[in-house]
């Protein structure tokens, strides 16, 4: 792959790439911090970069190792870090069961970036077990259980109880048929 | 064959804020030193496949 085409390329998976970082980071300026080293490395190493792969899946693979790398050498600071955060967190249930997108950031930075980062590569970006388990370079059973407990602890952030979902439905549908006066539309 | 996850009803609704989440942060502008970066990209050499530049040590100092 040539220069040019390398660049735009990688320009072009900059805003995923960056909103991926903040999945791991949940902070601005780390994230930021983070796909500056990721691209740095990624330009200069392209050499490594079999063209016609899958180069969001490469930079994801950059960005991650440079995050635990990061997180490993200050492993001190993120303790303090994750303490403040969840000091700070005070989690409503609204009435039909769903957070407030602000209140379910801070549920979401609660997690442990391992479950995050699942959370993200399955939930939202639509990778099968394999392929988040060859990212994470882990195997699929561990990429299963990240997943499950992220979700139960957002499930349980926001107040539901995963083996009563069908009758805590039907109850937040009562209450919204009872607050509304028996007219629910 | 790839292996997709089942889902549960709450997982949906899971995976719809987790959604809106990662569209917020993926639309937001990127800030101006990252654009500046790329801009800059083409100054840093970058070693061909046979890394023969001599520019890869160069490189992987920049990064670090």
């Amino acid at each position: 792959m040539d220069r040019q085409n390398a660049k735009a390329e990688l320009t072009s998976h900059m805003k995923v790439l960056r909103a991926f970082a903040m999945s791991l980071t949940r902070n601005d300026a780390a994230a930021d911090d983070l796909v500056q080293d990721t691209v740095l490395k990624a330009w200069s190493n392209f050499d490594k970069f079999q063209e016609g792969t899958n180069m969001r899946a490469w930079l994801f693979t950059i960005l991650r190792n440079t995050f635990y790398s990061n997180r490993r050498k200050a492993a001190r600071e993120v303790e303090d870090s994750t303490g403040t955060i969840t000091e700070s967190i005070s989690v409503k249930p609204a009435h039909d069961g769903r957070l407030q997108l602000a209140e379910f950031r801070v549920a979401l930075a609660e997690l442990p970036a391992e479950q995050r980062e699942v959370l993200t590569l399955i939930g939202v970006l639509q990778y099968s077990y394999e392929e988040a388990a060859e990212v994470c370079g882990v195997k699929v059973g561990t990429i299963k259980s990240r997943l499950n407990r992220g979700r139960e602890a957002l499930a349980s952030s926001m107040q539901i109880n995963i083996d009563d979902q069908m009758e805590l439905t039907d109850a937040a549908t009562h209450a919204v048929v009872a607050a509304s006066g028996g007219t629910a539309a | 064959m790839a292996n997709r996850p089942q889902k549960q009803p709450w997982d949906t609704l899971i995976d719809e804020n987790l959604k809106r989440v990662f569209d917020e942060d993926a639309n937001a502008e990127l800030p101006p030193h990252l654009m500046e970066l790329l801009d800059r990209l083409d100054k840093i050499p970058v070693a061909d496949a046979s890394g023969t530049t001599g520019a890869t040590s160069q490189s992987q100092e920049e990064a670090e």
